[in-house]
């Protein structure tokens, strides 16, 4: 019954076990993807030398692709190369003398090699990564580099010596001596080193570099190493004849026995790549000076960082600019924006504060209520007033003193919104006017002004029996401004063609108000007997001042004004040559107007809610400074 | 060349006319006052034709802001409406008819009138608010000079002119037609100054409204 030996423990079992009896671990030959891989293998087509890829290699094999591919010219391959296969060649051929491929060595030096060799080759199969994928045993791997060093004819397998490790004459310091001596510093006088010639190293050159070319690491490829394809192929077909030879396993496969000698990672991430000095000079380790700041203080003979940092170069900051359109630069601060609004927190909306509009709506409801209340309810009651503007005597006796046979002009220049104050004012003077039984003419430069005068003197008409066309007329609207003031001011009868509102006889007759008996005898500005213009504006009393002053002769030309435009109005009156023979303003001077004409009409119907409204917004407004008042007291405390 | 010669001539039409206006205040001679009112006439024709092309301005705007429900487009709608209205009963009635007169005396007089007191109401409001919000020198006085004026103008309560109130009433005068007089004159001399320095220049073209 066949055994199977272990490759982990090297330990024998059946050869139906597929794992270890002793360690457990699968044993090669039945594991499952060992068996997939080799039914594969088994299946593809055989190479060009007819044998299955996975199948072991042959020197013969190996050295035959590079010869009929034309590989490597002789001159060509490398020195150490020459001489495996001169060491190859010598094997084959049963010579052992290698002396002549190795110049520079002696034969202690050989035959130690040769030891080394033997010890890696006694211990059984050569270790290395199992199909477990376990690590060799370190002292597996402490022969691993010499063999690697007799695959570059440091070593010999006809060596007599050739003996393994385990049976050597040096056990007790467990370094043999060939390890022992190329732990010396100085190489052996004449001795070669792999890797280059003398000529190559620098002086003083660094004694590990041999070594460290051949402490191939297990299981990393020719490319990983930075090694020509070539070259690790050779090396691959190398140890796989030179193991065939022998009649052991190839080991393609099997990686070297010495532990890397790798440095920490956080060591080899520091490692200069490409250094700023082409030959690093090494001093010696006496000489070298000791880190002391970083993570390596404390160590001797590392790089420098100071010259890397504090050497003076181009700084790379600000060399790259980039070159940024407004577009693209906006584009960016939008980007920008939009992070930045989605990363902050919108914050929450303030809650709205329900505001009622107290104080408007009380203001109000107190103005309308006072207004509202003396007409409803007749109180309260003011007294009426006691006494008169001193013009107010001065334009009754005017309109006193007017000739009855020449009619009286109103100028009905404000608007609707105005009707509350300016119907009852001017209602007091045309109250006086039509009891005197003048003709009446009215005329506006306002469009609403027409209807407007029709609405004001129909009241006081009908209280005096005014007819429409015989008693009173409406020449309408005067269009055109200023301009049409200055026309009808010269030409009545060529400013206004027609008339407004007009009786249907006179319309049915095709005559116009100059035709009526009111303006007959009319034919310029002077011949109405007073031009009394009633107004809300003083833009409009100062055109009539001035556009129709020169016009109007000897005929009175009176302001009837809202309380408003009075102080802009009354300097043409007050003047030393006034331009205003009288004015009547507000509606407490209507009052007093119908008071002195005795007989009351609209200024004293809205005399008590005059009263109490203008009472109201003072009692507002005292109520409002008391508020305030309350306020600032109550900051101040709180302060 | 073309254009001096244009601007030249609308110079010259302008400063005639204008010197024609002016020279039938001082000149009673029938040429001249003829022709200064047939100035008048075009003049008030042209105002006319002014007034219609406002009034379709007016119509155009609010037609595009109901066009496009611009913010608003509703009370638009109803000017437009109350527009055409009002037009199409006064061409066909007149303006004097029965209808247009009802439309005056039953809409626009209520509504204007209703506005105005409003801006009553506004105003003491603001007053309101003045005088509770701010406290300084320029609120007080404004306060003192209002209350003043009101008192002096507002009905006596109690049906008596004592001598207090008749006090008030010379106080509210001295304030409306010293004060408040005072400062109209000077605003009507500079606009009457203006008005003279401005018809000057038209009169000599350095100013052309119509056009250079």
């Amino acid at each position: 019954m066949a055994e199977i030996q272990c490759p982990n423990c090297g330990k024998p079992n059946p050869d139906t076990a597929e794992t270890c009896q002793h360690c457990g671990e699968p044993l090669g030959s039945g594991s499952d993807w060992m068996n997939e891989i080799q039914e594969q293998a088994d299946g593809m087509a055989p190479g060009p030398g007819g044998s299955s890829p996975f199948a072991p290699v042959e020197p013969s094999e190996v050295e035959q692709p590079a010869e009929e591919n034309g590989g490597l010219a002789e001159g060509e391959v490398p020195e150490w190369l020459q001489r495996i296969r001169a060491k190859q060649a010598a094997d084959e051929g049963g010579g052992d003398d290698f002396s002549a491929l190795r110049p520079g060595f002696s034969d202690e030096q050989d035959q130690e090699a040769e030891q080394g060799l033997e010890t890696v080759e006694g211990r059984g199969p050569v270790g290395g990564v199992g199909p477990g994928g376990k690590d060799q045993e370190p002292a597996d791997r402490a022969a691993e580099p010499e063999d690697i060093r007799a695959g570059f004819g440091f070593g010999s397998d006809s060596d007599p010596d050739y003996a393994p490790y385990e049976k050597s004459a040096e056990p007790d310091t467990g370094i043999p001596s060939w390890l022992a001596q190329s732990d010396e510093p100085q190489p052996p006088a004449g001795a070669q080193p792999a890797g280059g010639t003398e000529s190559d190293q620098p002086e003083g050159g660094l004694p590990h570099v041999p070594a460290l070319l051949g402490e191939q690491p297990v299981g990393l490829s020719a490319e990983e190493l930075g090694v020509p394809d070539w070259l690790g192929e050779v090396e691959q077909s190398e140890e796989g004849g030179e193991e065939t030879l022998k009649g052991r396993r190839p080991a393609a496969a099997a990686p070297p026995d010495l532990e890397r000698a790798t440095l920490p990672n956080w060591l080899e991430a520091m490692r200069p790549v490409d250094t700023f000095r082409s030959v690093v000079q090494i001093d010696a380790e006496d000489d070298q000076t000791i880190e002391s700041i970083g993570p390596l203080a404390g160590l001797r003979g590392v790089l420098m960082a100071e010259p890397v940092v504090a050497m003076p170069r181009t700084s790379t900051v600000g060399a790259m600019q980039l070159e940024v359109s407004e577009r693209q630069y906006a584009q960016a601060e939008l980007l920008q924006q939009l992070i930045t609004e989605e990363e902050s927190s919108e914050p929450a909306a303030p809650r709205r504060r329900t505001r009622l509009a107290i104080f408007r709506w009380a203001i109000a409801a107190v103005t309308v209520v006072a207004a509202a209340l003396p007409v409803l309810t007749g109180a309260p009651s003011f007294a009426l007033p006691g006494l008169e503007p001193k013009e107010l005597g001065a334009l009754f006796d005017l309109v006193d003193r007017l000739p009855p046979d020449r009619p009286a002009l109103f100028v009905f220049d404000y608007d609707p919104g105005n009707t509350g104050e300016l119907d009852a004012v001017a209602g007091a003077l045309l109250d006086q006017v039509m009891g005197r039984g003048l003709p009446v003419a009215s005329v506006s430069t306002r469009p609403t002004g027409a209807p407007q005068a029709l609405y004001t003197m129909h009241r006081y008409a009908s209280r005096h029996g005014y007819v429409e066309g015989s008693d009173m007329v409406h020449l309408g609207y005067l269009s055109g401004g200023p301009a049409a003031v200055q026309l009808f001011a010269s030409n009545p009868r060529g400013a206004i063609l027609k008339g407004f509102a007009l009786p249907e006889e006179m319309k049915s007759a095709g005559q116009t108000a100059w035709d009526s008996p009111t303006l007959e005898r009319v034919s310029s500005l002077s011949d109405f007997s007073i031009v009394a213009v009633i107004t809300a504006g003083s833009e409009t009393a100062r055109l009539w001042v001035e556009q129709a002053g020169s016009a109007l002769g000897e005929t009175p030309l009176v302001m009837v004004l809202s309380a408003a435009a009075e102080p802009l109005v009354r300097p043409y009156y007050e003047a030393s040559q006034p331009q205003i023979d009288g004015i009547l303003t507000g509606l407490p001077a209507a009052v007093a107007y119908e008071q002195r004409n005795g007989r009351f009409g609209l200024a004293l119907d809205r005399w008590n809610g005059f009263g109490a409204g203008m009472l109201a917004a003072e009692l507002v407004l005292l109520a409002g400074a008391g508020y305030g008042l309350v306020r600032w007291v109550m900051a101040r405390r709180e302060a | 060349m073309r254009l001096i010669r244009l601007s030249a001539i609308w110079a010259a039409i302008a400063l005639g006319v204008g010197l024609f206006v002016l020279l039938g205040y001082f000149v009673d001679l029938e040429f001249v006052t003829g022709l200064r009112i047939l100035f008048m006439q075009w003049a008030v024709l042209l105002a006319a034709a002014a007034l219609l092309v406002g009034l379709v301005n007016l119509a155009a705007v609010h037609w595009r802001k109901v066009s496009l429900s611009d913010e608003g487009w509703l009370y638009s709608g109803v000017l437009i409406l109350a527009l055409l209205v009002t037009l199409i009963l006064a061409v066909f009635f007149g303006p004097d008819a029965p209808i247009s007169l009802f439309i005056f005396n039953n809409l626009q007089l209520p509504l204007e009138s209703s506005l105005m007191a409003i801006m009553s109401v506004t105003l003491l409001l603001a007053g309101f608010r003045v005088v509770a919000r701010r406290r300084d020198l320029f609120s007080l006085l404004f306060l003192l000079v209002t209350l003043l004026v009101l008192l002096g103008t507002a009905p006596a309560l109690g049906g008596t002119e004592s001598g207090t109130v008749a006090s008030l009433r010379e106080l509210r005068n001295w304030i409306s037609q010293v004060w408040a007089a005072g400062g109209a004159r000077g605003i009507l001399l500079g606009v009457a100054l203006g008005a003279t320095a401005t018809g000057l220049r038209v009169l000599m073209a350095v100013d052309r409204p119509y056009g250079s």
